[in-house]
């Protein structure tokens, strides 16, 4: 098979290079709601010298390991005739590029995302495929946006076009399915794991007995359960290799009080999933699509989401710019928390592609086109960052998507609407 | 005026905004055997799709070109697709789902006015938009009862949260919280039992597999018996109230302030009981720490902590299977007496290292018994008579039937009776072996799935009455949330629960049970969207008020409310209109009410105060508001959608929402600007229906309460119906909104029988609802009788094939 983006794909050679097989490169996806002030967030000047933006201020430490994207759009967020319900729809479309059905009920339908691309390939070889993680549940009540279904709101991670990923908001939850529910010796493990395997067993050889009996849609609801039944089968295998938590580590115990601490509990168990390689692709809702949060932490006195539709009020945009840097400044704990990592002679953000967006540019007005995003790391050798990069208008995301996946050694021909690679990862 | 557009009665919730020229019919007229409904999906081309008849010729395309050609292609045709919308196109597509919800769309601009815009010429007259409208209508969305009779097919149904861990509680008599275990369920038409949503992934099924396991050790014992004489509770296991600050540290609970420590316990045999805790306390102030221990709400011993930071065993003895102390699962407290701090070094805090209980003392250890659970899950054991094989399956079988809800045979235990035969093999004991047996049943596709198996399962044109025991669970998960208990299944087996006097009997009986709190709970919780009250956040500093018990009673008043209409079988109406409510001291507080003292609800009269039902309730207020103030429009449109059953389409795109803040700093009010919002032919069409509904509840702020004026400004409360009729304020509004002149009832059936039956409502349904609504007005709106008619209904009872037909 020919590879036209090989060539690009080859890592920039650093003295003191490491033998990259050793660290697998990552993918971490982080998502937040309601769109960017975007005066405060696109840096005027691109190229390797550009200024950060205000908002992007609390980057600067990390400055030379980010890309800043300007121009990337998802096309299919638009309405294309099914009306409103831009916050639902662009946040099924976010890491898909798929127009999702417009339903609050049956049907629902949007694209496989990006990371299940990537975690069906290199999952594999972990004991978690990938870990989906956000801070807020699907709303409990209601159709969530405008009659879309708050599937589509509440989810980025698809792992078909037709099952949304379940998040986990809960710290001490994701902590155990990282690492197991505490010390069990191995030998108990491994009895627990084995009759495990005999009661998934018997359920598929329950199966066809069933589904003769069942009607067409319900059988795809019950493949559904036997996919997920084959899924759990395959992790137990890996369980052997799960791996211990770091002795220095202790698991938390729940959601944390303050929102920011949060915050920043999910992004270190992103980390710590990361570094001890029981995942190597994970994403993260900060909040869920249209998110009415009030950040009163930032003295943002409204919510979130009323605040995006700020007519141009000067203190509205105040507090919504406050609500952008809070984020930024979580982000910027993230990396360089990553950063703080030593792989090798390099560091665990350099074995990383670290994406993070909105799935609307402007949030006053509903844009889905110049969507802010950024990535950050150096995927193993395969990314150049320490730029703004600014694209033709209306490049689809799903292109830089495609550049991801070469670099996870997953490549695939093309992914939502993706039009072709994105040039310029890698500089010359 | 009168026109010739028919009246535009609503199907589906949400769906139809009264026309910009629609006439106002009296109720009878709505339901004369002639008119016209709005349906959201159309049948197809077909009409009927289980009786043939005969084909009208089709002059829909022609008479469309005509009018869309003339008022709407310049933009929205002739590649033109302004918005992103081309009606040329539409008219050649399909006739599918997503045509016909383009096409109501269309139906809904022409309607509300909005489309073609004010300045656009030409403009169609009113009648030709009308006449337009009506054939739409015809074409795609119309119904004839007395051709279609389409039960519908109901999605295999995953349990959902609540209603697996009802099932488990009613199965194997514990407890199991899934809702700290499960994710949420996603929701579909406003609730989370839609067969078609609920979703089985991969971390969902590894959740069922940890919940099967903790379930199966819950039940059956398989250590020795002598384990079952202690239960024990390390500190750091111990659950704790939210007021004593408590924090887990190495190996202890730390209480920081007055509040309590707990944990169940389950004394199954009658005697006395030595409960001992071990506990030390971090000393300050002038006296010793004190700590209290209550059983069953009743203090049955009060400790002082001894030592600066010493452990020390404190002992208390309680006789359990008395009337003082029944038996059963309880909490045990342990109560911290007497916080001192005095914010300095000075800090006294209760450290309880861990709580066991031991008994009853007359037994010997070995001696224990079996808990009831235990005995019933697991009766036979391998003996002389009986191999592993033949244990584990009559073991198996009793508990399948009811776990599947239906009667197994020998073949449908056959894997679980291999599992545990093998791991007996392996060396296990039979009670844990049949840990495994059960775990396997708990994650079966059957336990978990609620099957609704067919002979003709794909053949679309086949209708039949679901089989009795699929009855007997669409029953208890409709009234109970849960599965169906031993007269049900009783009757299913007899065959005689389909029997219209049985069915209406058993209805009577679910709803007098207990159990049926859960319909409350699940059905208003989620129709009135009062769940939410939990994720809700008002903004604090105008708010200090407002915190997690205060949204707590919120919801506890609208649900008590909900629960004495269908408990005294009172009108749907009252809910609207009722001039008394529930309330303890917080709430009577909160709404300015006489003093209540205590956390428990009573019932008060509202006969001297301006509230009236739920929309007075601060539940509901709330919910309609933005964290730091009121927002009228979405109160309106909620009235508009939820009682009046015209929920109003979403704004067009780029229409920019109504900002308050500057405008209002400028001494206008917010009904004047409002007011302005208006003025746009754009808005206009909707918000002057939704606005003076909403501006009508102004007196009542973000959080519910009660205010005169708002920044000085006194309110305008007065206004105008859809339907034209006048109301001073909002009393008068709130009464004519309780009528019964409405489509309030068409709302609550349409919203009750989708959480019936587990799915959308399809078109045809609509016959369904409407024979309920027209048995409904005969019986006066009451509460019972909508859940009677529901379970007698077509759609209820009935099931047909899927072969891909929605």
């Amino acid at each position: 098979m020919t590879l036209p983006w090989l060539e690009s794909f080859s890592p920039v050679a650093r003295a003191g290079d490491s033998p990259l097989e050793s660290h697998p490169n990552r993918m971490v996806f982080v998502y937040v709601p309601n769109g960017v002030v975007k005066d405060k967030w696109v840096p005027v000047t691109t190229g390797v010298d550009y200024q950060l933006s205000p908002t992007l201020q609390p980057l600067e430490s990390v400055k030379q390991d980010l890309i800043v994207f300007t121009n990337l759009s998802q096309d299919n967020g638009r309405a294309k005739g099914d009306g409103a319900g831009d916050h639902a729809r662009g946040t099924a479309v976010f890491l898909t590029g798929e127009h999702p059905y417009k339903t609050d009920g049956a049907a629902i339908r949007a694209g496989v995302s990006v990371d299940q691309v990537a975690a069906s390939h290199v999952g594999l070889e972990t004991p978690l495929p990938s870990l989906v993680l956000g801070t807020e549940q699907g709303a409990q009540a209601g159709n969530c946006d405008s009659g879309y279904s708050c599937a589509y709101s509440s989810a980025i991670s698809w792992k078909t076009a037709t099952t949304p990923m379940l998040k986990e908001v809960n710290p001490k939850l994701v902590f155990q399915r990282l690492f197991g529910n505490g010390p069990d010796s191995q030998e108990q493990r491994l009895k627990r794991d084995f009759y495990r395997k005999s009661i998934l067993d018997a359920i598929a050889s329950d199966a066809q007995r069933l589904q003769r009996r069942l009607g067409q849609t319900d059988r795809r609801k019950v493949e559904e359960y036997f996919d997920s039944v084959r899924e759990i089968e395959r992790r137990i295998e890996n369980a052997a290799n799960l791996k211990p938590a770091p002795a220095d580590v202790a698991a938390p115990d729940g959601v944390p009080e303050e929102f920011e601490a949060y915050v920043r509990l999910m992004y270190d168990l992103i980390a710590l999933g990361l570094q001890t390689d029981t995942t190597r692709v994970s994403t993260f809702m900060v909040g869920n699509a249209g998110s009415n949060r009030a950040y009163n932490e930032v003295q943002a006195k409204e919510g979130w989401h009323s605040l995006s539709h700020h007519r141009n009020d000067q203190q509205k945009i105040e507090q919504l710019e406050r609500i952008d840097a809070f984020q930024i400044r979580q982000f910027a704990y993230f990396l360089e928390k990553l950063k703080s990592i030593p792989e090798g002679d390099e560091t665990l953000l350099d074995h990383c592609m670290v994406l993070y967006g909105s799935e609307l540019g402007d949030g006053n007005a509903h844009t889905h086109h110049d969507l802010p995003i950024l990535l950050a790391g150096r995927g193993g050798g395969t990314v150049s960052p320490g730029r703004h990069v600014r694209y033709e208008h209306e490049t689809p995301l799903n292109n830089l998507f495609l550049s991801m996946l070469d670099r996870m050694g997953c490549a695939v021909d093309e992914l939502g609407d993706s039009t072709g690679r994105l040039s310029s990862l890698t500089t010359a | 005026m009168f026109l010739a557009l028919p009246a535009l009665a609503v199907y589906k919730r949400g769906m139809v905004f009264p026309s910009a020229f629609s006439v106002v019919l009296a109720r009878r007229d709505h339901r004369a055997p002639t008119r016209f409904w709005i349906l959201l999906l159309a049948i197809g081309f077909t009409r009927h799709p289980l009786c043939a008849v005969e084909p009208v010729p089709d002059t829909f395309p022609q008479e469309a070109r005509s009018f869309l050609g003339t008022y709407c292609f310049e933009c929205h045709g002739n590649g033109a697709a302004e918005g992103e919308v081309d009606l040329e196109q539409l008219l050649q597509g399909p006739n599918d789902r997503a045509t016909r919800d383009r096409w109501r769309k269309v139906m809904r601009q022409l309607q509300v006015g909005v489309m073609p815009p004010a300045d656009y010429e030409p403009r169609p007259e009113q009648e030709v938009s009308a006449r337009f409208v009506q054939s739409i209508d015809d074409r795609f969305f119309r119904v004839d009862c007395e051709q279609v009779r389409d039960p519908g097919r109901v999605t295999i149904r995953r349990l959902n949260r609540v209603e697996y861990e009802n099932t488990v509680r009613d199965l194997l008599g514990v407890p199991f919280r899934a809702a700290a275990t499960f994710p949420r369920d996603d929701v579909g038409y406003g609730f989370d039992n839609i067969g078609d949503v609920l979703s089985l992934t991969p971390p969902l099924l590894e959740k069922y597999l940890d919940a099967a396991s903790a379930i199966s050790r819950q039940v059956i014992h398989a250590g020795p018996r002598a384990n079952l004489f202690v239960q024990r509770y390390e500190g750091v296991e111990l659950d704790a109230t939210l007021e004593s600050g408590a924090t887990v540290e190495e190996d202890y609970l730390l209480i920081n302030r007055e509040g309590y420590a707990f944990a169940e316990f389950n004394p199954y045999v009658s005697g006395e009981y030595q409960i001992r805790i071990r506990a030390f306390g971090v000393q300050a102030g002038d006296e010793l720490i004190r700590m209290a221990v209550t059983v069953a709400d009743k203090q049955v011993g009060e400790f002082e902590i001894q030592g600066h930071r010493e452990p020390h065993d404190y002992e208390v003895s309680v006789s359990f299977g008395t009337d003082d102390y029944p038996l059963g699962r309880q909490e045990i407290h342990l109560v911290y007496l007497n916080d001192f701090n005095d914010g300095g070094e000075g800090d006294r805090d209760m450290a309880v290292l861990h709580i066991e209980m031991q008994g009853p003392m007359h037994l010997e250890p070995q001696d224990m018994p079996y808990p009831s659970e235990h005995r019933r899950a697991v009766p036979f054991q391998p003996d002389a008579k009986l191999n592993v094989d033949q244990a584990a399956r009559r073991n198996l079988m009793q508990l399948g039937r009811r776990a599947f809800r239906r009667p197994v045979d020998s073949e449908d235990v056959d894997a679980m009776v291999d599992l545990v035969s093998s791991a007996v093999s392996r060396g296990e004991s039979f009670e844990q072996a049949m840990q495994y047996g059960l775990q396997l049943m708990l994650v079966s596709p059957r336990f978990l799935f609620r099957v609704e198996s067919s002979p003709r399962p794909d053949d679309a044109e086949h209708a039949e009455d679901v089989g009795q025991f699929e009855l007997a669970s669409r029953l208890s998960y409709f009234l109970w949330c849960s599965m169906p208990d031993e007269e049900l299944f009783r009757l299913a087996q007899e065959g005689t629960l389909s029997r219209r006097d049985v069915l209406v009997g058993q209805v009577q009986r679910m709803l007098d049970d207990s159990k049926s709190s859960a319909l409350i709970d699940q059905f208003a919780g989620q129709w009135l969207n009062l769940r939410n009250l939990k994720s809700i956040r008002p903004n604090k500093q105008a708010f200090p008020e407002f915190d997690e018990e205060l949204a707590g009673d919120m919801r506890r008043e609208t649900q008590l409310l909900f629960e004495t209409l269908l408990k005294n079988n009172k009108p749907l109406t009252e809910l609207l209109t009722a001039d008394y409510t529930y309330v303890n001291q917080r709430l009577a507080k909160h709404y300015g009410l006489p003093a209540i003292s205590g956390d428990g609800f009573q019932r008060v009269s509202l006969a001297d105060v301006p509230r009236r039902g739920i929309l007075t309730h601060a539940s509901i207020l709330t919910l309609t508001s933005d964290p730091a103030r009121t927002l009228p429009v979405k109160r309106g449109k909620w009235i508009m959608a939820n009682v009046l059953g015209n929920a109003p389409p979403e704004p067009p795109p780029n229409v920019p929402t109504l900002d308050v803040s500057d405008e209002a700093q400028s001494g206008t009010t917010l009904r004047e600007q409002l007011a302005r919002h208006r003025e746009d032919a754009a808005c206009a069409g909707c918000h002057r229906h939704m606005d003076p509904l909403g501006l009508a509840f102004e007196p009542y702020n973000a959080i519910g309460r009660w205010r005169e004026t708002d920044g000085g400004q006194a309110f305008d409360t007065s206004g105008t119906l859809p339907d034209g009729r006048h109301f001073a304020n909002v009393m008068e509004l709130i009464g004519l909104l309780g009528d019964g002149k409405n489509e309030y009832t068409e709302q609550v059936v349409e919203a009750m029988l989708t959480f019936a039956l587990g799915r959308g409502l399809e078109p045809y349904d609509q016959c369904a609802v409407e024979k309920i609504v027209d048995m409904l007005e005969q019986d006066d709106y009451r509460f019972r009788t909508l859940v009677h008619e529901i379970v007698l209904s077509e759609p209820f009872r009935r099931q047909r094939g899927d072969g891909g037909k929605p």
